[in-house]
Parts: structure tokens; C-alpha cells; sequence
């Protein structure tokens, strides 16, 4: 008998780098700093994760170094993440009224890290973009991995024109559009510049094989349009649907342990254990454990009749993370 | 062949691998048959070092660094080199022995050293 685990999400690599609560406004009719929140020094290409509060329907960015990593307009809680290479970085949210003043406030950004994640550091986009999750070899105590989550953060602008994201049918002005592997994709969410206020804001999440190349490539209508991306892929982010994060084998009378996080956002987090049959009826004949909660999800379950390698874990919640995977072997 | 552990070249005379598979075993059934089933953990590699010294002060002895080191379970780097094979990794010492003589009024250290991978 042994209890094997490991710390997907490196804690001692993560760092909330700045916590500001302060509220800050600005009035003006054009681009400026509503405020400086300083430098970040990152001293290895970084999985960055923001949060900031918008209590005034207006036009803002956030930019990160020379980068724009997000942009809105209504007022709401924002989060989102980016993957910001190495170096010292200026933290700026700027803001023009367009719709309104502004004002925001509960400013937090950090870096976080995880085992077997890939990326495309953030840039311009400029040609396409290929990335790969490596296969663990040898396996793990739990098995191979299977299916990772890829996160695509896009901001995009026209100079004194307006910006679309386009999903498969659209037909925008200014339309900028994302095919991964060939097949363009819906966004997951998206903020259109409909104003023509150089700012438009997009992310894509989705679950792609681990062990192949998949390539990003970015179509834009107009070749004035700039367009900033950051591209993350890991098999311990979570997303809206079910991922296969790994595939299980060790042996029965095993129990599996999971642990769950918020990462930028802390969604309620499902995790479930089994497949779905033949004909469905359901999570309750799906699946034989699962678990479903906000905060920290603790979710184990024991093999002693269910065949180790013939169902899966599967789990979603986006903006959240595995944390801990174990095993106890018997 | 060159040794190197924590950075100090070893007078070593002799040097024997060990490569462990570690794993756990349990009762499974498989179309109807019983099967002993095996789950392979990892690799445990581990060294057994022979080691000389001569006319060398206790307080300037390879052995009794190796000895600090150990106790205070630090890991150090591990080194050999030959013409077929490089090792270069991490150890802890998990033991040591040391056979001191007396030989024509020169005092000879013969240290054998056992190392685990980290």
C-alpha cells in the first residue's frame, strides 16, 4: 500500500504580485490611464491571472508591457488570464468614456504555474501558431494524460475603426476569426468593439488531444487590425464542458483523489467518474462518483468494482484548476 | 573513469549500480482468469562507492565532509564519467563505512559510500 500524489498547480512558483482595493476614476473622451498599478518582474514566462471590479459602464483596457491582455465596456466583475513572457512589465488599465465615465476598483493580478503546461507567450499575433502538450513517458502513478484544455485570450483593434469576432457564419466588419486545426471555432465569450473604440476582447476555451501538434491561426478581414494573443494549454485547466484530463490505470481497490481550485474564477467545479453508457440517462447512471461545489472541491473515489482502466474522470468549471492528483494504492 | 560527488574528485577504486523497479502487485480478475496484476511506480537508482584516502587530516577527510553532508541530508550532485557512460544526477548518502589503517606510519582511509538518487 502506497499514496502517491502530486501538485499539478506549482503553488510555490505562484505569487499574487499586486493587490490594490483602491477605486480610481477617470472622465475623458479619449484613451489615457485611468491608473498605473506598477511594474511586475517575471522572471520566467508566466501564466498570469487578473481580477478587477468595474463599477461604471465605460470603455477599458488592461495592458501588460506593451500588450493588451483585455478589454470591456459594461460594468462587472472581470477576470481572465494570459501568458506574459519574462522581463519587467508595466500594469496599466486605461479607459476612454465612449458610453460613460469610468471608475474601477479591487485590482488583483498574480502568476500561477502548472505541471505539463505548454504556451504561446503573449505577442502580436503574426502567423500561425502550433503547440503541443507533451505525454508524460514514463506514465504516471495515475495513468497517461489525455486531454488538455487550451485557453486563447485575443484582444484586437482597427485604428478609427470597429472590431468583430466572428464564429462560424458571421459575416462582421472588421471580423477577426480563430481556426484551431483547420476549423474555425465559436469564441467561448466575446466583447465586440461595435463603437469604434479600439477595443475588442475575445477568449476561446476547448479540449484538444495531448501528444499532438494543433495549430491556432488567426483570420482577419481587415489587415489594419492588430490583434495581441496569448495562448496556454494544460491538462489540469478546467473549462464550460467536460475534459478528459487523463487516462487511469493503476490498480483496483485504488482510490483516486482530487483536489480542485478557483484559479481566476470559482466557478462551481464538477467532477465526475465513469462514462457515459450506451443510452444516457443521466449523470446518476453515467457516472459512479461525482462531485460538484464552489471553493475548494475534495472529490475521491474508491475502485473496488468499477475496472480502473475502462472509465475516466471527467470534470469542468471554467476559470478553475485540478490542484492535487493522488492515488492510494492497495 | 572520473567520480565526482559534491564536487570533490574520489580516489575511487570500485563502483556498483543498483536499478530498482518499483512497483506494487494486486489480486484482478480478466476474462474470467486471475491475474496478478503489476503497477510500476518508478526507478529507484542507487550506488555503492569504494573510496581511498591516504595522509589526509580528519578534519580535511572527504569522509567526514560526506558524513556532515549525509547527517544534515542535504542531497549533492553525483558525477562519473568514462569513455561509454556519463552519470550526472542528484544523491543523497545514505551511509557510509570506514576502514582506517595504519600502514608504515601512513594513515590510509578506505570509505564506502552508499548513494540514492533523489
Amino acid at each position: 500500500m502506497v499514496l502517491l500524489g502530486e501538485q499539478v498547480r506549482q503553488l510555490t512558483s505562484e505569487e499574487r504580485l499586486i493587490n490594490d482595493t483602491a477605486t480610481y476614476t477617470r472622465d475623458n473622451a479619449a484613451w489615457g490611464t485611468i491608473h498605473s498599478y506598477g511594474n511586475i518582474t517575471l522572471s520566467e514566462d508566466s501564466l498570469v491571472t487578473f481580477k478587477v471590479t468595474v463599477d461604471n459602464a465605460s470603455a477599458y483596457r488592461l495592458k501588460i508591457g506593451s500588450y493588451y491582455v483585455h478589454g470591456c465596456y459594461a460594468s462587472a466583475v472581470y477576470t481572465g488570464i494570459a501568458f506574459v513572457p519574462a522581463g519587467t512589465h508595466a500594469v496599466v488599465m486605461e479607459q476612454r468614456n465612449g458610453v460613460g465615465s469610468g471608475s474601477i476598483r479591487l485590482f488583483q493580478l498574480g502568476k500561477a504555474k502548472f505541471n505539463d503546461q505548454i504556451y504561446s507567450a503573449l505577442a502580436t499575433y503574426a502567423t500561425q501558431i502550433s503547440l503541443t502538450v507533451p505525454q508524460r513517458s514514463p506514465p504516471s502513478f495515475f495513468g497517461t494524460l489525455k486531454n488538455a484544455v487550451f485557453a486563447v485570450h485575443v484582444w484586437a483593434y482597427t485604428p478609427a475603426g470597429q472590431t468583430n469576432f466572428e464564429n462560424p457564419g458571421d459575416a462582421l466588419t472588421n471580423g477577426v476569426s480563430l481556426a484551431i486545426d483547420g476549423t474555425q471555432i465559436t469564441w467561448t465569450d466575446r466583447i465586440q468593439d461595435t463603437g469604434s473604440l479600439e477595443n475588442a476582447y475575445a477568449y476561446y476555451y476547448g479540449s484538444l488531444s495531448v501528444g499532438s501538434a494543433h495549430t491556432f491561426t488567426i483570420t482577419k478581414d481587415n489587415a489594419n487590425t492588430v490583434v495581441h494573443i496569448s495562448i496556454v494549454g494544460c491538462p489540469w485547466l478546467l473549462f464550460g464542458s467536460l475534459n478528459e484530463p487523463m487516462s487511469l490505470d493503476f490498480l483496483q481497490l485504488s482510490t483516486l483523489y482530487l483536489t480542485y481550485e478557483p484559479l481566476d474564477v470559482d466557478p462551481t467545479k464538477n467532477s465526475k467518474i465513469g462514462k457515459i453508457h450506451s443510452v444516457s440517462y443521466g449523470d446518476a447512471t453515467d457516472y459512479y462518483s461525482t462531485a460538484s461545489g464552489t471553493g475548494i472541491l475534495n472529490h475521491s473515489y474508491t475502485f473496488e468494482i468499477v475496472k480502473v482502466p475502462t472509465v475516466s474522470v471527467f470534470a469542468s468549471g471554467l476559470g478553475a484548476c485540478i490542484s492535487y492528483v493522488a492515488v492510494d494504492m492497495r | 573513469m572520473t567520480v565526482t560527488l559534491d564536487g570533490k574528485t574520489l580516489d575511487s577504486k570500485s563502483l556498483s549500480e543498483g536499478f530498482e523497479i518499483i512497483h506494487i502487485q494486486g489480486d484482478d480478475s480478466e476474462n474470467g482468469a486471475y491475474k496478478r496484476k503489476v503497477k510500476v511506480l518508478g526507478v529507484l537508482r542507487t550506488w555503492t562507492l569504494e573510496c581511498v584516502e591516504s595522509a589526509v587530516a580528519w578534519a580535511s577527510s572527504q569522509a567526514k565532509s560526506f558524513q556532515d553532508t549525509a547527517a544534515a541530508g542535504t542531497t549533492v550532485t553525483f558525477t562519473v564519467t568514462d569513455e561509454v557512460r556519463v552519470i550526472s544526477t542528484s544523491v543523497y548518502i545514505l551511509g557510509m563505512t570506514i576502514d582506517i589503517a595504519d600502514l608504515a606510519g601512513k594513515n590510509v582511509r578506505r570509505f564506502t559510500l552508499t548513494l540514492q538518487e533523489v
